[in-house]
């Protein structure tokens, strides 16, 4: 750090650029806006880029200053917008000009608008990185096409960033990027909201509770093996599970069929802010994801003062020191054996020192710093110029990496039409302001405007 | 630097001057020759309790702490001597590769007067033969050895205070890297630093099976078969549609196979009991019956399509009936098996009722069309299942019929055609030899990848 740090600390315009954005809510989406908002705070300039979402088309200001740039682009399924390859380039380009972005960062592996925008930043020439926020086998049709897309946008990255340690190893083998160009920042938690109940629940009754979409990554099939097996186990155990999805079936037939509707409590979709109303009734956290790079729904639940019991996968063993989680493999007999055990735990656990503890261990300016620095050494790398990088591109594979090259000179021409046709000294620089610093002191503490 | 290095060169030789060698290096059984062989000078790994354990007198009590706190010697020597080298303290010189050892000690001597004491035993050991050109790399401890005085700890201690960037290094050792996310940045490591155990989750190729090639080239016997049953059938089409076959003779084919098969499926099923038989008799009149009642529809069908057309559809359906046909198990299900068979095998099978269909509309009478319907549909139907049961019930009767198939098809095509008999028997050695040797050699292309990123797989059904 020591090295990268020294002399002049440079403050960078960043564009940040994914599918996925406020008003939708998710893992990449919170990740996007604390990281905005805490680079915000060290003097860089933020903007985001994400296509619109609704009537919420534009240009919008969120809490501050965070300049948000909804693309009129639509999407089609699950909130990606279709792949056009060139169809963002003249957009892009302008945020780019107009904004003076030095670098650009993208999220998420399968955000069709991040893959986009950043192919156009490279052909500009902007420096480029890239956060992957999720983990791919290696062995269906979807996983292959995936890691085939992946491997061409990370071909030439300037840096990219991994969420645990995990995700780097399977970033590393999905994109062949050296190791050393791949950073692992995790992902953090805003202690501020995820406050311990001032009263914990008391008396014998313990309260388990799960919060999570309803699918079968997420295992509700464990779920619905291992809840009346507990709820056999131990009188005292009541569920309460928030979250909705195709599975949800599942569980209420569980629950008939074991007739245990007054004890597991369901209470269907669960807004974020309610989150912790939901979570602080509860003792202990269920995680029974089947995959997963890093786990927030984790954090929230240790940061509320929960002890946390979860399967052992992906990234999931890195997220928590092992006093504050029980691990289990993804199999009924050993969760329950888990969930016994941090029931076992319980008396021993005090939610306000969890809370502190976590206070130690994730904070999502410490995560800024941390980007900060890959943002440094984004911008120490050389310049390229198209062949060089074309180069780079062939070694993707004996079609692919022709089909690559092929997209990026087309590309590139593009590029240079646009230049002839708009010169960039014909586009209007933003003039930059700054909120007065005062006014948005515990920013953090307030929720995002929706 | 240079200073410290002429004071080291003066402590060693000094040491080496009052040579008590209380350890001949000849005697076998001595305590540390027994760890350090004199034969491999390479490959010989000495742990650390083997090298405590040598050395005695007490020492071996602090075997735990210190393997815990080093890890693996070998490595320790190596890293240790490349360092002196990044240094540019030349280690060419046998003696001063015992100081490596014990710079690479120092911090636990600083903590532990009782190791000191083991440590200036092992600082004593010098090397017999000196050769002058030892490669760098090669850790000490594989030379043989015999036992001079130690140094005084003053000495040492002056030693490791004349380097202070050195000593200032490995006396605040960095703090080992862990693989957890949380606590932020670790102190002594950037972001991107890959540890040693990266990828340590990693296992390739685990659930490849090592092919026999004689056992490929058996089980793809009955794809030979099948081409076999598929090329009889066009043989009769072509024989009934130049009139070598009548449709009486066509009649007595039908009924035959269809008692044959019948009876192959009775003796391999192995229970004979009077009510299936008849549920099979009674479905397969009702079958003949509507096939009867059918067949004038059948030869008007297509009658407006040129028979050009007819040919080349008939053909291409014949292809992708063959392309698509499962030929692992039987399409009509055989009596007690759950699965539902795939959407490509039914493709399959309508592939080829349409095909007969087509052929049946070029026929002269609806006798004809009746016979040549029957029979296609026999063969396409209930064959896979009768080949099946075979192969079921005796993998060597399913090799017999198989072969007699194939030799019977081939000299009927020899009969008929030379040039079809050419492309058939280049098929089957095509499939039954070239394919099996070609799955055996890309074998060896076959990368499997999985690790803790993997989805986990639920090791319960989940009924729905």
């Amino acid at each position: 750090m020591g090295d990268v740090m020294t002399g002049d600390p440079q403050k960078h315009r960043i564009l940040m650029v994914s599918d996925f954005f406020y008003p939708n809510f998710g893992g990449v989406e919170n990740h996007i806006y604390y990281l905005s908002q805490c680079l915000l705070k060290l003097g860089h300039k933020v903007v985001v880029a994400t296509h619109s979402y609704g009537n919420r088309s534009g240009v919008r200001y969120m809490t501050g200053g965070l300049k948000v740039y909804y693309v009129p682009w639509k999407p089609f399924v699950m909130q990606n917008t279709l792949p056009t390859f060139y169809g963002l380039l003249p957009i892009i380009r302008i945020i780019l000009i107009r904004e003076r972005i030095t670098v650009v960062h993208g999220h998420q592996a399968f955000s069709t608008f991040c893959h986009e925008a950043l192919m156009h930043a490279r052909t500009m020439g902007y420096k480029v990185v890239f956060t992957d926020h999720s983990l791919y086998g290696f062995s269906d049709v979807g996983s292959i096409h995936m890691n085939k897309v992946l491997q061409f946008t990370l071909a030439d990255v300037s840096q990219a960033i991994c969420v645990s340690h995990t995700s780097k190893e399977n970033t590393v083998l999905r994109s062949g990027l050296p190791p050393e160009k791949v950073f692992v920042v995790p992902n953090a938690v805003d202690t501020a909201i995820f406050k311990p109940a001032v009263n914990r629940p008391s008396g014998p009754e313990i309260v388990i509770v799960v919060i999570s979409r309803l699918v079968y990554r997420k295992g509700v099939d464990l779920l619905v093996e291992v809840i009346p097996e507990v709820c056999r186990l131990h009188a005292n155990v009541r569920f309460i599970i928030g979250g909705d999805g195709p599975k949800r079936v599942r569980l209420e037939e569980m629950r008939e069929k074991h007739s245990l509707q007054d004890r597991v409590e369901m209470l269907g979709a669960v807004q974020h802010v309610q989150v912790r109303s939901v979570l602080i009734s509860g003792h202990i956290f269920l995680n029974s994801s089947l995959t997963e790079a890093f786990c927030i729904a984790i954090l929230e639940a240790a940061s509320c003062g929960l002890l946390t019991v979860s399967t052992r996968v992906g990234g999931v063993p890195e997220v928590l020191p092992d006093e504050m989680i029980v691990l289990a493999e993804p199999d009924p007999g050993d969760m329950v054996h888990a969930i016994q055990k941090a029931i076992s735990m319980l008396p021993k656990i005090d939610p306000q020192v969890m809370h502190n503890r976590m206070r130690e261990l994730y904070n999502w300016h410490d995560v800024a710093k941390r980007t900060e620095i890959v943002y440094d050494r984004a911008l120490k790398c050389s310049n390229q110029n198209l062949l060089e990088r074309l180069s780079r591109y062939l070694f993707c594979g004996a079609w692919a990496g022709k089909l690559f090259c092929l997209v990026m000179i087309v590309g590139f021409l593009l590029w240079q039409l646009l230049e002839l046709w708009q010169p960039e000294d014909d586009i209007e620089e933003v003039s930059d302001f700054s909120l007065p610093h005062n006014c948005d002191e515990d920013m953090l503490e307030e929720n995002p405007v929706k | 630097m240079g200073m410290a290095w002429l004071q080291l060169q003066r402590i060693i030789t000094k040491g080496g001057a009052n040579l008590i060698s209380t350890l001949p290096h000849s005697t076998p059984s001595s305590s540390s020759s027994r760890f350090f062989s004199k034969s491999s000078h390479y490959a010989v790994k000495v742990g650390i309790p083997e090298f405590l354990n040598g050395i005695g007198k007490g020492v071996e009590s602090h075997v735990p702490k210190l393997e815990s706190d080093i890890g693996d010697f070998q490595k320790l020597l190596v890293t240790r001597t490349l360092k002196l080298k990044k240094l540019g303290i030349p280690c060419k010189h046998p003696h001063f590769q015992f100081v490596t050892i014990l710079l690479g000690f120092q911090n636990q001597i600083m903590h532990n007067p009782c190791l000191l004491l083991g440590l200036f035993k092992i600082l004593s050991l010098e090397m017999l033969n000196a050769e002058q050109d030892i490669p760098d790399e090669v850790p000490l401890v594989s030379k043989p050895f015999t036992v001079y005085t130690a140094l005084s700890p003053s000495e040492i201690k002056e030693l490791i205070a004349m380097d202070p960037g050195l000593a200032n290094n490995s006396s605040s050792p960095r703090p080992r890297w862990r693989k957890v996310a949380y606590g932020g940045m670790q102190p002594g490591y950037d972001d991107n630093h890959t540890d040693e155990s990266f990828l340590e989750g990693m296992v390739m190729n685990a659930s490849v099976v090592k092919r026999d090639m004689l056992k490929v080239m058996l089980d793809s016997v009955s794809i030979s078969e099948y081409l076999c049953i598929v090329a009889l059938v066009v043989l009769v089409w072509t024989c009934t549609l130049t009139s070598t076959i009548d449709e009486n003779s066509l009649l007595l084919i039908d009924v035959s196979l269809l008692v044959s098969g019948f009876l192959i499926l009775l003796f391999t099923q192995e229970m004979l009991s009077l009510s299936l038989l008849l549920h099979y008799v009674l479905n397969i009149s009702f079958f003949i019956t509507v096939l009867y009642v059918l067949a004038p529809i059948y030869q008007t069908l297509t009658r407006s399509i040129s028979s050009d057309s007819i040919w080349a559809v008939a053909a291409s359906l014949l292809v992708l009936h063959l392309f698509l046909h499962d030929y692992s198990e039987s399409t009509v299900k055989a009596p007690g098996v759950l699965k539902n068979p795939a959407l490509t095998s039914c493709i399959s099978v309508n592939a080829s009722v349409v095909a007969s269909v087509f052929i049946a509309s070029r026929l002269p009478s609806r006798l004809h069309v009746f016979a040549i319907m029957l029979f296609s549909l026999q063969v396409f139907l209930f064959a896979p299942l009768v080949t099946y049961c075979i192969k079921k019930y005796s993998f060597r009767m399913h090799l017999c019929f198989s072969l007699s198939l194939m030799v019977m098809t081939l000299s009927f095509v020899y009969m008929l055609h030379r040039l079809l008999f050419v492309v058939l028997l280049s098929l089957l050695v095509f499939v039954n030899v070239v394919c099996p040797y070609w799955l055996i050699r890309i074998q060896e292309y076959k990368f499997e990848i999985n690790g803790p990123w993997d989805e986990a797989k639920l090791c319960f059904d989940i009924t729905d």
